[in-house]
């Protein structure tokens, strides 16, 4: 991961930015809408425990550290995916997100809640995600020479 | 219903507030995908190349290019490993690669 921000430095001109947009290693809640409430039911598992974000972030630290980029802006924000139904959402995370899993007991769990008579319910996964800017530096001089 | 994605519109909103102005600029988004972000960032943008090894993703987008945006607009089929270009970036946009 490192190495690709180095390629992208490579790529900007000097002074040039870069826009860095990855979910967060927070974890990414499935939830009930039910009119104006929100319930948990639980979170989205992933095969690999969300580390890939974690070292997206951690990448991203090292190549300020290492001289290649200034980090100028960051925030986080949450990413939702909304459906009718916790097998519509499933339908669409098997088609779009490898290695991610709705475990049966938040299925049920949806699906328990959204037995409630609100007509203006649906099903949220909720993904926090880390944007940040940050500024190309001219090259380390261990690397530029 | 299929699944709506970033209902509130999160994801441009941010995007706008911390990217800055892109007017006049050569941008470059790594991970296009389909092109969710691509419109977008064209618009702004005076030119916006946008690269994703996943050709059936790439070929989707590039059947789904605007007409408006035709001419300020390439994908490419690429890893960013393998990508070069002989002239330089002024924004990057690294969207959901990791």
């Amino acid at each position: 991961m490192v190495d690709a921000l180095k390629q992208i430095h490579r790529l900007l001109r000097p002074g040039g930015r870069l826009v860095d947009i990855h979910p967060t290693d927070d974890t990414h809640d499935i939830l009930v809408r039910l009119g104006s409430s929100e319930h948990l039911a639980g979170w989205l598992r992933e095969a690999n425990d969300y580390l890939d974000y974690r070292q997206a972030t951690d990448a991203l630290h090292q190549a300020v550290s290492l001289g290649y980029f200034k980090l100028t802006r960051q925030r986080e924000f949450f990413y939702e995916y909304c459906a009718d139904s916790v097998d519509s959402l499933k339908e669409y995370l098997a088609e779009n997100w490898k290695g991610s899993t709705v475990d049966d007991r938040v299925a049920a769990s949806v699906e328990e809640l959204m037995r409630s008579l609100e007509p203006n319910q649906m099903c949220v996964l909720r993904v926090p995600v880390f944007i940040a800017r940050l500024k190309a530096l001219p090259l380390p001089a261990a690397e530029s020479g | 219903m299929p699944v709506i994605l970033d209902p509130e519109g999160n994801e441009g909103r941010y995007l706008d507030k911390i990217a800055g102005s892109l007017a006049g600029k050569r941008v470059l988004e790594i991970g296009c995908g389909e092109g969710r972000l691509s419109w977008d960032l064209a618009r702004k943008a005076d030119y916006l190349v946008a690269i994703d090894p996943d050709a059936d993703d790439i070929a989707a987008a590039q059947a789904a290019i605007p007409l408006e945006l035709a001419g300020k607009i390439e994908f490419q089929t690429t890893s960013l490993e393998q990508f070069s270009s002989p002239y330089p970036f002024d924004t990057a946009v690294l969207s959901w690669s990791f």
